[in-house]
């Protein structure tokens, strides 16, 4: 086991290497240089030089390279040129925790409802307990995101005006405010992914239903409900934990559209921000930090994963 | 070839052809792919306006002369709709193209050679797989400056390592096999064996992601716009329109809806397709 940790370990930052030298990459060696980004392409050329001297443009791109490894291992994720000398740090954290806050709350919503939904499919299978279950997950599953965050936004605050369209305030500064502001991102996020985890569950569940030691189960004279709680369930929700460990590193990352929708100041919405604010300085921290907690979830999955069944860290 | 009532399975094509036609939604789903497709072609037949013409007054409400209404400068949004439809395929199948264009060759070399192409092939996909897709696309696109093609393109590379993870995998399983051996044996280049033995191995489970890819793609494609870091005005993109009809949906909530509705049933028109061919091309799978 701890051989088995010592590798994934090892793994994650090996991956964490190759996403810090990916950004590197993306930001620096394409045509369109960080100072042309920063300053727009028709800046004049003795500003366009200026900027690209400060930043160490001119340099050769090897030693470019060490400086920006070297300050990441260090933690220095420097300062923001067009926030005013801002420490990209204290812009990019901050927003990565109101991004976790939607994202924790949303999966807690999505596994309430997938887990029994797609468990009642399974143990119904082919009634019409089933179908339902089906077709919701299907049509969740081809639900963006964002079509589902417009509507619930047409329906709830333009149509029957009872929850804010959005907006940020925090928790400290005003609770019900604060809680009213979650409601509409959580369901968005949450229905949809629980209809991904719904899937996963019925099929997880039904593999196990058919397996050899359920029919034991089933023959020795166990009651149904017990087989399906400590037999079915426990092995079914293994490659459910899977799931949600995906699931939940891809909203991590991938609520740039919904925190837009609902101008709520998270990672996504200041990448988008910073984007077209011209802050590459920014994008390229908040693009690392978003893929680096991407990396920590999965491997914290895994970890958990080989946890719950042994016989993953000794293969 | 008579298909209906031949009793045994006579050959692959007539098997293939009972279950489309035997299964009432892997036939609607056919159809209704067909459909799309016909409405991208026919755009200038079907819409009643032109995409960018402005036709009436800006935001008006849906009218039987304006469908789903006007939008912020008075088009009609039911024909930018329609039209929306050849931006949304195109950048799915240019997107989903080049994924399959560098994705298979990688994944086939990577999956045949092994060792060190096999290692270094896997872990810059393993890089490239921890970035979230979107913040990839994005981060391609705010650097090469966002148009219809930079779109295409960040989609595309986004997808390749899928494409080079799963070809790969089908590989690893195929290498040791018979026909391989045998290819091998009788002098077949490296070369060959891959494009003769191996690829035609791979065209059914690469077609099959190549629908999920394409669905993928045109949601991408769809929140690049919506972002305004995707395909630029006036082109009409479901996505930019979605992102007007959220401004304006006090005013006309018909475009958000017209808008909304066309991604979502683009969308589950291909997610369902993928379900479809894979039923189709591999009738060993289980029905689950």
């Amino acid at each position: 086991m701890r051989r088995y940790l010592v590798r994934r370990v090892l793994q994650g930052l090996l991956v964490m290497w190759i996403v810090a030298t990916a950004v590197f990459v993306i930001f620096r060696i394409v045509p369109g240089d960080p100072a042309a980004m920063t300053l727009g392409f028709d800046a004049p050329p003795e500003a366009y030089a200026a900027l690209r001297a400060e930043l160490g443009l001119d340099d050769p791109l090897v030693e470019q390279y060490l400086r920006w490894m070297g300050n990441l291992v260090r933690g220095d994720l420097g300062t923001s040129i067009t926030h005013g000398g801002a420490e990209v740090a204290g812009l990019v954290f901050p927003a990565l925790g109101r991004t976790l806050e939607l994202a924790v709350i949303s999966i807690v919503l999505a596994v309430v409802i997938a887990v029994p939904l797609g468990m009642v499919a399974a143990i119904r299978e082919g009634t019409w307990m089933d179908h339902v279950a089906r077709v919701l997950a299907t049509l969740g599953f081809s639900m963006p995101t964002y079509v589902l965050g417009i509507g619930l936004l047409l329906v709830f605050a333009e149509l029957i005006p009872i929850l804010p369209p959005g907006g940020y305030v925090p928790f400290s500064e005003d609770p019900l405010r604060h809680l009213s502001q979650l409601v509409l991102p959580v369901i968005t996020i949450g229905t949809v992914t629980a209809a991904r985890l719904t899937r996963f569950m019925r099929v997880g569940m039904l593999e196990v239903l058919h397996a050899d030691y359920v029919r034991t189960a089933r023959a020795k004279g166990l009651e149904p409900r017990r087989i399906n709680y400590r037999h079915a369930l426990r092995n079914a929700s293994i490659p459910l934990l899977t799931e949600v460990g995906v699931s939940f590193g891809l909203m991590v990352g991938g609520m740039v559209v919904i925190e837009q929708i609902f101008t709520w100041p998270g990672l996504g919405w200041l990448m988008i921000q910073s984007i077209l604010t011209r802050a590459f300085d920014v994008v390229q921290v908040a693009v690392l930090v978003s893929a680096a907690a991407f990396v920590i979830v999965n491997l914290m999955v895994d970890l958990a994963y080989s946890w719950l069944d042994p016989r993953i860290s000794r293969s | 070839m008579r298909v209906g009532s031949s009793p045994a399975p006579t050959s692959a094509r007539a098997r293939r052809w009972r279950a489309l036609v035997g299964n009432k939604l892997h036939l609607f789903t056919m159809v209704a792919a067909l459909g799309l497709l016909a409405l991208a072609v026919f755009a200038e037949a079907l819409a009643p306006y032109g995409a960018t013409d402005v036709v009436g007054f800006a935001v008006d409400l849906p009218s039987s002369e304006f469908w789903l209404g006007t939008d912020e400068i008075g088009r009609d949004v039911f024909s930018r709709v329609i039209f929306g439809s050849r931006i949304s395929l195109y950048v799915g199948f240019g997107a989903t193209a080049i994924a399959v264009a560098f994705g298979v060759p990688l994944g086939i070399a990577s999956g045949y050679f092994g060792k060190l192409v096999d290692t270094v092939t896997m872990r810059v996909t393993d890089g490239l797989l921890a970035f979230p897709p979107i913040i990839l696309a994005m981060a391609t696109v705010a650097v090469l400056g966002p148009n219809l093609r930079n779109t295409i393109i960040a989609i595309g590379v986004v997808q390749i390592p899928r494409f080079a993870r799963l070809v790969r995998g089908v590989t690893l399983s195929l290498r040791s096999s018979e026909f391989v051996v045998a290819a091998r044996a009788l002098g077949g280049s490296h070369l060959y064996i891959m494009a003769r033995s191996l690829l035609p191995n791979l065209v059914s489970i690469t077609t099959v992601q190549f629908t999920l890819t394409f669905a993928t793609a045109v949601l991408t494609e769809a929140a690049l716009s919506f972002l305004g870091l995707g395909v630029q005005p006036p082109a009409p993109s479901w996505g930019r329109m979605l992102g007007t009809g959220k401004t304006l949906l006090s005013m006309n909530p018909w475009i958000a809806v017209g808008a909304g509705s066309a991604i979502f049933v683009t969308v589950l028109i291909f997610t369902l397709l993928g379900d479809t061919l894979s039923d189709l091309l591999n009738p060993y799978r289980r029905k689950r």
